[in-house]
């Protein structure tokens, strides 16, 4: 078999042969300038959520319902693009003061009184059905009804729960409370009135966050004595009853250091704030900053605070400062790139790393800038890659640049595809990110999860797959798939609702894998836009729009590749014939006049391809150092993939060639913006 | 084999709602923190509401963008003047015909010939944004903020940015910032929006604790201050060593540490009746009708005067699923020039998209002011969008709309054509407000006319 050539897509002469071409909208520099820096980094979302965890010992997202941060080149993490609105400092504080209450174990919960409404789209049900547009029926002993209460904190809430029953047995039925797959509570149904709401009370016991509570009936009865209905009308829950108490923090006894001897021991308030403060501004703060602390803690006492309280104030003082939400970095000139010191680059490292905060050995490697020494933070750069919390990597960098974030946001036709439903959504995402989680963090080439002939599948996605049943990671040999592009999850994130498109899977590997984006299309292209013929298969009415010179400078490329996946449809599930019933035609052709013999034919080939190592030392390049390489950087990434593929291509080689490079470990000149003034 | 059968309750919905709905849904409903979006009761709110009363009855203002362009073809009344008829997709516009006007053939100059981030953001801004570039985000300050830099330290929010929840853009977007913020404080500062309901309803009703004195009420309003005391003195330190493009990052959170220090004390003194507590995921449709219910009340509050609201970002793919479609909202705004079926289902969503911009204006206008007016003759409810073809990206001939300000010289319920910038008209919007725009916009010819 003759195999085309793994360099039919490296060097494609587009601008040469083509009418228009398809020119790249990369940013325009000199490559003789020196790197740029980065502007101060705030915190985005995540960073912020995972920072006050770690720095805390909290369990709770406190940042969950900030506004998303925008992204750049593809990362939310990109410090020029994070930008500060009002809201998100308004937000912040409200944050803290939860993170903090839930450090001091205060009942932070207000008392609070929720409502579901049975026929609501909050709750979900195995089996049973709507009732007129008000109540839903359960009417088989195995109908439940899911439903998932966010409660503010730990503690009892009491349930009273609307249902009308209707039954012809000696003995009336139960209704089962679940919370959490544990069973809190049994409420016999008393003989049933046709008119007669009854009200079902409860005491439930709940942690803080998001409990899953679950209706259902007893077990004991079985399906043949069963003769009721149970309509749902709606249920409330109130709480938490008396105290509702976080849990004690793991953290308590590294942040409150001492205890105070008197009522208003300033000396120990100091001391634990002196260390606090070094922990959430990761650097040793001034004795008179420590000062501007030990102040507001007094400023507490003078208020008739507690101790703890006024302590609680001043450590709110120490969050709220920019210097916890702003990794900043010194710069030594407007022109002249500077050295890191062993906070700033110890901050680098975790964020890129854990997405959150040096832990305290990083922090004592950066005290006396040891951690500049390439041994000590080749160390810890294995250490942190071998801890749990390098498993934001996979959530947070594989998350956003395979588009496993874009997927929980997709909304597939239903009508066109039955089979959709949440539970796939979330058997993509699984074997999406045990996917990345293989591939970054095992020893062998990194550039596998494009041909990995081993997927992880659970039942739901083997049966998507027709494949036998499976649960964990599974061959795919004699299978059409191999690698993230025929994951189904990639496969549904570049489709359109209703169809499979060429277009997006062919643009998606051009700016991913090759790091060749094309620019946007013209829109003198849009109007040159034939109609779309109404006979034919779906690949050659597609290709009859794009025919024209104008398209084609870009969607020749982008379109062969999109076309040799053609037997994926917009779920990612196998067809062999298209939505008009026509065969799939999944050969195509490169401008180059090489051809690509399907999805077989076109993966090994992009694994092979050159360009694809140093696009992965872009993105990931990008997304540790939080901008976007520029063309000055180009000398920077040629010497890192250098070292990348030296050092065995595993993405644990990457992330050592990055970090040890000097664009890691040195700010760049923050050029003045030279944007001008809107007039 | 038990027999199975349906329920025969002799009730229905309606029986049901004033004994066991009604009281008991409105009790749930006054309690602290009931979860679920409920139906907006204006008549609760129309009896006590100490409401508002903002001195004077001033101008507001609301820009209520529809993303992916209207079809201009499509909407535009064939006749100018008075009573001009209604197609299909302006329909809704019927019941408050005479307060409404539509206001068509603007030239977006700056957005010529753009992407759809490019249209995008110079329908507020004017300015031309290259939005190939990555880096620093830069556009231009929009009219609403160079409004709200006037009029907003006189409200608790300077002003509000609401939309839709829409998922997150494919990650190929360079810069999503142009994609997401229509409101820019700054050519550097793009404002985020608040997609949920619930965080809009906390920000502007922050609670009070009825167990607490005054006394004590006061003492905690002290310390909160104290805090941000400190942080402003620590934002004051670090500016010292910072660079320019520094700065620049420093200086918005500087902006939010201040405008919170005055919102909280302002906030204290304004009574305001809260509508219902948003749910914590609502779908599109709750957030819709949420988000319409916090507009209201923070116009009728005197919250603030200036308010942004996208229904999505530009390249919305929101799938109109309750119309029964099922393609997104973006693919159908480029394939209705090829496709029958795609105008039929893009009109559709426009005639639904107008309904809940009139249903808007009507909520404002069933609101009285201290002046006796309505709450709808001090507002300037504007739509607004970026195409008026949005398979060409064309955003010459472009079509908006407006309802209301008649208190303060609006004349509505006549079709308008104008062959001008469409900055015109944005600087006469501020015109609405008691300003003077004319250093706003560089491709602008002078303030359209709304008064005749």
């Amino acid at each position: 078999m003759s195999r085309p050539s793994a360099t039919a897509l490296i060097a494609l002469p587009l601008l040469a042969v083509l009418p228009t071409g398809c020119g790249s909208d990369e940013a325009v520099g000199d490559a003789n300038d020196p790197p740029a820096g980065k502007p101060i980094h705030r915190m985005n979302k995540v960073e912020w959520s995972q920072t006050l965890q770690d720095l805390l010992g909290i369990q709770q997202d406190v940042t969950e319902h900030f506004p998303t941060d925008p992204t750049t080149f593809g990362f939310d993490n990109i410090a020029a693009g994070v930008t500060t609105s009002p809201v998100h400092v308004e937000l912040l504080e409200g944050a803290i003061d939860a993170a903090l209450d839930q450090f001091f174990q205060r009942d932070v919960a207000a008392f609070q009184r929720s409502f579901f409404e049975a026929e609501s789209d909050d709750v979900l049900y195995t089996g049973g059905g709507p009732y007129e547009d008000w109540a839903y029926l359960l009417e088989h002993p195995d109908h439940v009804a899911h439903s998932v209460y966010e409660a503010p904190a730990r503690g009892s809430y009491e349930l009273t729960l609307f249902v009308f029953a209707i039954h012809e047995q000696a003995q009336p039925p139960t209704l089962i409370i679940d919370v959490n797959g544990r069973t809190q509570a049994e409420l016999p149904l008393v003989t049933s009135h046709l008119d007669a709401r009854q009200a079902l009370l409860a005491t439930l016991e709940l942690e803080a966050g998001p409990n899953a509570i679950d209706i259902r009936f007893d077990a004991e009865i079985g399906a043949a004595d069963f003769a009721f209905d149970v309509l749902l009308d709606a249920w409330n829950l109130a709480g938490p009853i008396g105290n509702g108490t976080p849990s004690a923090s793991p953290r308590t006894a590294d942040i409150l250091l001492c205890a105070p001897e008197t009522d208003d021991d300033a000396a120990c308030a100091h001391d634990i704030l002196e260390e606090f403060g070094r922990r959430a501004w990761r650097r040793p703060l001034t004795d008179s900053e420590v000062s501007s602390f030990d102040a507001l803690f007094e400023v507490g006492l003078t208020a008739d605070l507690t101790w703890d309280e006024a302590l609680q104030l001043a450590m709110k003082g120490i969050l709220f400062s920019p210097e916890f939400s702003f990794r900043e970095e010194q710069t030594a000139s407007p022109e002249s790139a500077r050295r890191l010191n062993g906070y700033e680059l110890a901050s680098r490292l975790s964020y890129f790393l854990w997405s959150s905060m040096p832990d305290d050995s990083l922090l004592a490697a950066a005290d006396n800038d040891a951690l500049l020494d390439p041994d000590v933070l080749h160390w810890h750069t294995e250490r942190m890659l071998d801890d749990e919390r390098s498993d934001a990597l996979p959530n947070n960098f594989a998350g956003q640049w395979w588009g496993i974030r874009t997927l929980q946001g997709v909304q597939p036709d239903t009508t066109l595809y039955g089979n959709w439903s949440e539970d796939l959504r979330a058997s993509m995402t699984q074997e999406m990110l045990e996917l990345a989680r293989h591939h970054l963090f095992s020893d062998g080439d990194f550039r596998d999860f494009i041909n990995a002939k081993e997927g992880w599948l659970d039942p739901v996605l083997a049966s998507h797959y027709q494949m036998p049943a499976a649960n964990g990671w599974s061959s795919l040999d004699g299978t059409a798939r191999q690698g993230l592009l025929t994951t189904a999850g990639w496969l549904t994130v570049n489709a359109s609702p209703a169809e499979p498109s060429a277009v997006k899977r062919g643009k998606w590997v051009l700016d991913n894998l090759l790091c060749a984006a094309p620019p946007p299309p013209p829109p003198e292209a849009q109007a040159s836009i034939p109609p779309e013929p109404d006979e034919g298969s779906a690949r050659t009415r597609e290709e009859a729009v794009r025919s024209g010179a104008f398209c084609q400078g870009c969607h020749a490329e982008m379109d062969a590749i999109g076309f040799s996946l053609g037997h994926f449809d917009a779920l990612g599930g196998f067809r062999s014939i298209d939505e008009f019933g026509y065969p799939i035609d999944a050969i195509t052709q490169l401008p180059t006049g090489d051809s690509i013999r399907a999805a077989s034919g076109l993966i090994p080939m992009l694994r092979d391809d050159e360009r694809v190592a140093r696009c992965i030392v872009e993105k990931t390049f990008a997304y540790a150092n939080g901008r976007a390489p520029g063309v000055a950087d180009e000398r920077s990434i040629d010497e890192i993939a250098t070292a990348f593929v030296a050092g065995g291509a595993s993405f644990r080689a990457l992330a050592r060639a990055i970090v040890q490079h000097p664009t890691f470990q040195e700010r760049g000149p923050v050029p003045p913006d030279t944007i001008a003034e809107a007039p | 084999m038990t027999t199975k059968r349906r329920p025969v309750f002799s009730m229905h919905r309606s029986g049901l709602s004033s004994s066991v709905h009604g009281p008991s849904r409105r009790m749930w409903l006054q309690a602290a923190g009931a979860s679920l979006a409920l139906p907006w009761l204006p008549s609760a709110l129309g009896r006590d509401a100490r409401a508002a009363a903002p001195a004077a009855a001033a101008p507001r203002v609301l820009y209520w963008f529809v993303p992916n362009g209207l079809v201009a073809s499509a909407l535009r009344p064939a006749t100018v003047g008075p009573d001009y008829e209604l197609s299909y997709a302006m329909e809704p516009v019927a019941p408050l015909q005479h307060r409404i006007s539509p206001l068509t053939n603007f030239i977006n100059t700056s957005g010529l010939i753009g992407t759809h981030a490019e249209c995008f953001l110079s329908i507020l801004s004017d300015v031309r944004t290259d939005t190939s570039r990555v880096g620093t985000p830069a556009a231009g300050q929009t009219i609403d903020q160079w409004i709200a830099a006037r009029v907003g330290p006189s409200t608790p929010f300077p002003s509000l940015q609401l939309a839709t929840d829409e998922p997150d853009l494919a990650p190929d977007v360079s810069l999503e910032t142009y994609y997401t913020s229509i409101a820019w404080a700054s050519p550097t500062t793009p404002l985020s929006n608040i997609r949920s309901p619930r965080v809009a309803f906390d920000r502007m009703f922050p609670g009070h604790d009825s167990q607490l004195t005054d006394a004590e009420r006061q003492k905690r309003l002290e310390l909160r201050t104290s805090v941000l005391d400190v942080v402003l003195d620590r934002i004051n330190h670090m500016s010292k060593r910072l660079s320019s493009t520094d700065l620049d990052k420093l200086d918005q959170y500087a902006t939010g540490v201040r405008e919170l220090e005055s919102r909280i004390s302002q906030l204290e003194g304004i009574q305001c009746e809260a509508p219902s507590v948003p749910g914590l995921n609502p779908t599109f449709l709750e957030n819709v009708e949420a988000m319409a219910d916090l507009m209201v009340v923070a116009l009728q509050c005197d919250l603030t005067r200036v308010i942004t609201w996208m229904l999505g970002n530009t390249t919305s793919e929101t799938v109109y699923s309750h119309l029964g479609i099922t393609d997104t909202h973006h693919n159908l705004s480029h394939d209705f020039v090829s496709s029958d079926t795609a105008l039929e289902e893009l009109l559709e969503i426009q005639h639904w998209q107008i309904a809940q911009w009139v249903a808007l204006a009507q909520r404002l206008a069933a609101i009285t002011e201290s002046d006796g007016e309505d709450l709808l003759s001090h507002t300037l409810l504007t739509l607004v969008t970026e195409f008026s073809n949005s398979s060409t990206h064309d955003p010459a001939s472009v079509m908006y709309l407006i309802a209301g300000g008649e208190s303060h010289g609006i004349k509505q319920g006549v079709h308008r054509e104008f062959d001008v910038p469409h900055a015109n008209f944005m600087r006469a919007t501020a015109s609405f407000m008691g300003l003077s725009a004319d250093d706003w916009s560089v491709n602008a010819t002078g303030v359209a006319d709304l008064t005749t």
